[in-house]
């Protein structure tokens, strides 16, 4: 992720505070639509908040986004992945901590391989990280943002959700 | 089954990484297996730490 | 490793010079179960730690490996004991016999290493960690389980039931989990979370640097570019194109010169190459140029030198040949006015006669002189002069006749012929001097003559002709000597012009680099190749730790899957051997349940309504309990194949009559499944064990000496 990306993002958490998570998500949400997925949800249900059919497999994702380079997930959040996994969903967790050499870590879940209720940094989502998923969105993303941030900064979710509707393969759950 | 049958099972069963995890259980039954693999956990550290020191460099 | 495996177990022990045990004292444990009864002192607990020390060595024996605090005191040797400490251990193992020997030299320090050998059925014989090595490879104790399965110390009995780790590990044990702990257990010490706070911490310094080199101010690239303009290049010019441009230039300039000066230019870099090279290379050159020109340099002295030499050798030649011609005719006109020196020489020697001839002539007339001034004077001293006085004839002039006689003899009149021969001989030797003089100097310049021309052969290449190429020669010479000094000077020009090409060139890649960190430093790091390997290692060790951890992970879930389906058998070992001690009623008393968490699973001992149960047990319960557990151990290890011995000494401590008959029952029952080897002292358990219901039981009584300074092993 580009350096302007980060500085971009920083300025855009010091605005809208407890939003960024949220923001953050429809931003890369925006990044999907913007490589060849096909229909991208946005959900708020336990485990997932991005649903998108990509080659068509069904792909879900649990975005965490963190100010302090570690992320929790707790048993609640797992049981729902694992319900997922068990419906034949690619389930992945989307990890982008905070700092200036940090990027998306796009993590494939497999259930019993990462520990619930536990601060954990980046290091155990790289063993899983699905690389070629990542490079589909790196550029994206930092195209995204640089377009988008004003947007989110200035009009929010409202703003965003804007944004996403202009893609066709955007729905609503 | 003794336990490294079992556990090789269980390997299989989950279907992540599993000929890196096997290996580990082969090695595991190996007499000197603990120290390979203690070679093998350092040897990732120093090439952290060598790697770290390039990026460095391109830095500084 | 569970399976069918040969019961490695103790057959023989032989114990010399060890603890109580004055000399040799060997124990045939080749039995199930082995009983040795003597009253306190006898000697009993030194054979038990007699095979503790031959197997543990000092492990067994000091306080802080040991364990067990009244050993830190313990002097191996026998109390007075000459000799060595030996103790052998002979175990049977599968096709054979093995016979274990530690050995502590008489004398020797209680830090000093043991002699620990291994002699095997087929001859083969190990020493020190081979032995270790072997042991462990057969599955036989380390001190830790021994004193967990194996054994029951007066000083350990409660540890195996009190202390969570060591109940947890004798458990699972018994569980047959051993192995899924080992895994466990052999991942736990790999420290793997090393790996991701390595990585964090790199990532975290890396940061920080990125952050201070986006704060950096421009000073270095200013700088740089300063320093370009001073010599004569543009900023604006100063990119890419402009550093390939010159440092082609830069080689190719050092290929030119190469080639005009001979030198090798395989070593010279790639315009493309690494740029470090490159460096490296540009700083090296003109050292490696200035030593071709010192070559070159040197080359042209020695030929300039020769070209001075072969000159003045050549000069100086034609006035030795004229010098030689002129002395040769000199020579030869003398030899033709005055002849050969031999003739003037044969002349001499004709005068040289004469002159002889001629001295003897003036001595007969100095004698004859003599004679008539003798007969003069007696002429005038005789009477009558005028009478001769020899015939007294008258000789009135015989004075004047003898006179005018010697006047007529007179040598003087010889002189003439004297004077005359040596002038002619003195004019002879003055020719034979002319002529050997010129003869000398001619000779002299005909070697003069022949060293010149010797010296000029000898500065000519090999095949030159003298006469016809030394011109031709020198003017050869000289063009080199020409050639040489413009090399020289090209060199020097071209040193000179490479130092300022090559400070141009570095500094051009300095600023290519400067830049390239500044673009970095303004976010452009996580593109770079550097940064995309360090994810890659991360990665791959995230990998590493990931597989380490699911495993671990795997085997307490499986070990938590299989203690639920084995832990029935386990309460009902437990617990028969527990009731066995205590009595009936107690039976169902004891159970074995497992806790578990997110990174062990432990296991604890309770009663019925699931309390822990030690805290709610007497002394002598507690003891039961604790021996319970070791033979509930030993009987599940011996089913499971694996090497199992027991040995315990005095167990019937703090247990009443009732109970110590019930011990004897549980260990009779016990050595169906694995060798025991017991020491007790006279009474209500000796008593038992004589009448236990144990097929293959053997007693030993072990009393002290009649002088009570040894112990007797006598079978009972």
């Amino acid at each position: 992720m580009k350096q302007e990306t980060h500085r971009k993002l920083e300025q855009m958490r010091a605005e809208v505070g407890r939003d960024y998570g949220k923001l953050v998500q429809k931003l890369l949400a925006v990044a999907f639509l913007e490589t060849d997925v096909q229909k991208l949800v946005e959900r708020s249900t336990q485990g997932i908040d991005l649903e998108m059919q990509i080659a068509g497999e069904r792909c879900v994702f649990e975005v965490k986004t963190s100010e302090s380079n570690s992320i929790r997930l707790s048993a609640k959040d797992f049981e729902g992945l694992d319900r997922l996994v068990e419906d034949g969903a690619s389930v992945y967790i989307a990890a982008l901590m905070n700092g200036p050499l940090e990027s998306w870590i796009l993590a494939r879940y497999t259930p019993g391989e990462f520990p619930a209720g536990k601060d954990l940094s980046s290091f155990p989502f790289r063993a899983h990280r699905d690389s070629d998923l990542e490079r589909r969105i790196l550029t994206a993303f930092d195209r995204v943002v640089d377009r988008d941030v004003h947007t989110a900064i200035t009009r929010r979710q409202g703003g965003m959700d804007e944004v996403l509707q202009g893609y066709p393969a955007w729905g609503r759950a | 089954m003794n336990a490294y049958e079992d556990l090789e099972a269980k390997v299989r069963a989950r279907g992540v990484r599993v000929e890196e995890r096997l290996a580990i259980l082969a090695k595991l039954q190996r007499f000197d297996g603990g120290e390979q693999l203690a070679e093998a956990l350092d040897q990732h550290e120093r090439s952290i730490e060598e790697a770290a020191a390039k990026v460095r460099k391109v830095i500084r | 490793m569970s399976g069918e495996r040969f019961p490695i177990r103790p057959v023989l022990l032989i114990a010399e010079n060890f603890r109580g045990l004055a000399k040799e004292h060997s124990l045939d444990l080749d039995r199930e179960l082995t009983v040795l009864v003597g009253r306190n002192g006898a000697g009993k607990s030194s054979l038990l730690v007699a095979m503790e020390w031959c197997l543990f060595g000092a492990e067994a024996t000091r306080k802080s490996d040991s364990g067990i605090a009244e050993r830190g005191d313990w002097s191996l040797a026998y109390d007075g004991a000459a000799g060595d400490v030996r103790v052998t251990l002979e175990l049977a193992v599968e096709g054979g016999l093995a016979r274990l020997t530690r050995c502590r030299t008489a004398g020797g320090k209680a830090r000093q290493e043991d002699d620990l050998l291994l002699e095997l059925s087929d001859e083969e014989v190990l020493r020190g960690k081979e032995v270790q090595d072997w042991l462990a490879w057969n599955q036989l104790p380390d001190w830790k389980a021994w004193k967990r399965s194996f054994c029951q110390h007066q000083e350990l009995s409660r540890a195996r039931v009190t202390e969570a780790a060591d109940r947890s590990t004798a458990i699972a044990g018994m569980l047959g989990l051993d192995e899924y702990r080992k895994v466990s257990d052999d991942l736990k010490k790999l420290k793997v979370k090393r790996l991701e706070q390595r990585a964090t911490e790199e990532l975290a310094s890396l940061q920080g640097d990125q952050l201070r080199a986006l704060e950096r101010p421009g000073l270095e690239l200013r700088d740089l570019e300063n320093q370009l303009e001073r010599h004569g290049v543009a900023v604006a010019q100063a990119g890419e194109a402009e550093l390939e441009r010159r440092t082609a230039a830069l080689i190719t300039s050092a290929q030119g010169l190469a080639g005009r000066l001979g030198i090798d230019d395989s070593g010279l870099p790639d315009a493309d190459g690494p740029a470090a090279e490159l460096q490296k290379w540009a700083q090296r050159w003109p050292t490696e140029v200035r030593r071709m020109l010192d070559v070159l340099s040197r080359e042209r002295g020695e030929l300039a030198g020769r070209v001075q030499s072969l000159g003045a050798s050549f000069e100086a030649l034609e006035p030795a040949r004229r010098a030689e011609a002129d002395s040769r005719n000199v020579r030869d006109r003398l030899a033709t006015e005055l002849g050969s020196v031999d003739g003037l020489r044969g002349q001499r020697a004709v005068l040289a006669e004469k002159r002889t001839g001629l001295e003897a002539e003036r001595q007969r007339r100095d004698a004859l002189g003599s004679l008539l001034r003798d007969a003069v004077a007696v002429v005038k001293d005789a009477q009558a002069p005028d009478r001769c006085p020899v015939c007294d004839q008258d000789r009135s002039d015989l004075e004047r006749a003898i006179q005018a006689k010697l006047d007529e003899r007179a040598p003087d009149s010889l002189e003439g012929e004297f004077a005359d021969l040596d002038a002619r001989d003195a004019k002879l030797q003055e020719q034979i001097t002319k002529l050997e003089e010129a003869g000398a100097a001619c000779e002299t310049n005909q070697r003069k003559v022949r060293a010149l021309e010797e010296q000029v052969r000898g500065q000519l290449p090999v095949g030159a002709s003298e006469s016809a190429s030394i011109d031709e020669l020198q003017r050869g010479w000289q063009e080199d000597v020409r050639r040489l000094g413009l090399q020289c000077e090209a060199g020097e020009a071209h040193i000179t012009q490479h130092r300022g090409d090559a400070e141009v060139v570095a500094i051009l890649a300095k600023l290519r680099d400067a830049r390239a960190r500044a673009r970095v430093a303004a976010g452009e790091l996580t593109e770079t190749p550097e940064f995309q390997e360090l994810q890659g290692v991360i990665d791959a060790a995230a990998g590493f730790a990931s597989d380490l951890e699911a495993l671990g992970s795997l085997a307490r879930q499986l070990e938590d899957e299989r203690s639920d389906e084995r832990i029935a058998s386990v309460n009902e070992s437990i617990d028969s051997y527990f009731s066995m001690i205590v009595g009936a009623s107690q039976r169902g008393r004891v159970r074995v349940q497992p806790k578990k968490t997110a990174t062990k699973v432990s296991y604890q001992l309770v009663d019925e309504r699931a309390r822990v149960i030690t805290g709610l047990m007497n002394q002598a319960a507690f003891n039961a309990l604790s021996l319970a557990a070791l033979f509930a151990s030993a009987e599940s290890r011996a089913r499971q194949g694996l090497p199992q011995f027991l040995v315990l000494d005095d167990p019937g401590q703090n247990l009443d009559d009732a109970h110590q008959a019930g011990l004897a029952s549980a260990l009779a029952t016990c050595a169906g499944f694995a060798p025991v080897l017991v020491a007790t002292i006279p009474g209500a358990l000796a008593e038992a064990l004589s009448k236990a219901d144990a097929k293959d039981v053997r007693t030993f009584s072990l009393t002290r000496t009649d002088d009570g300074t040894g112990t007797l092993v006598r079978e009972a």
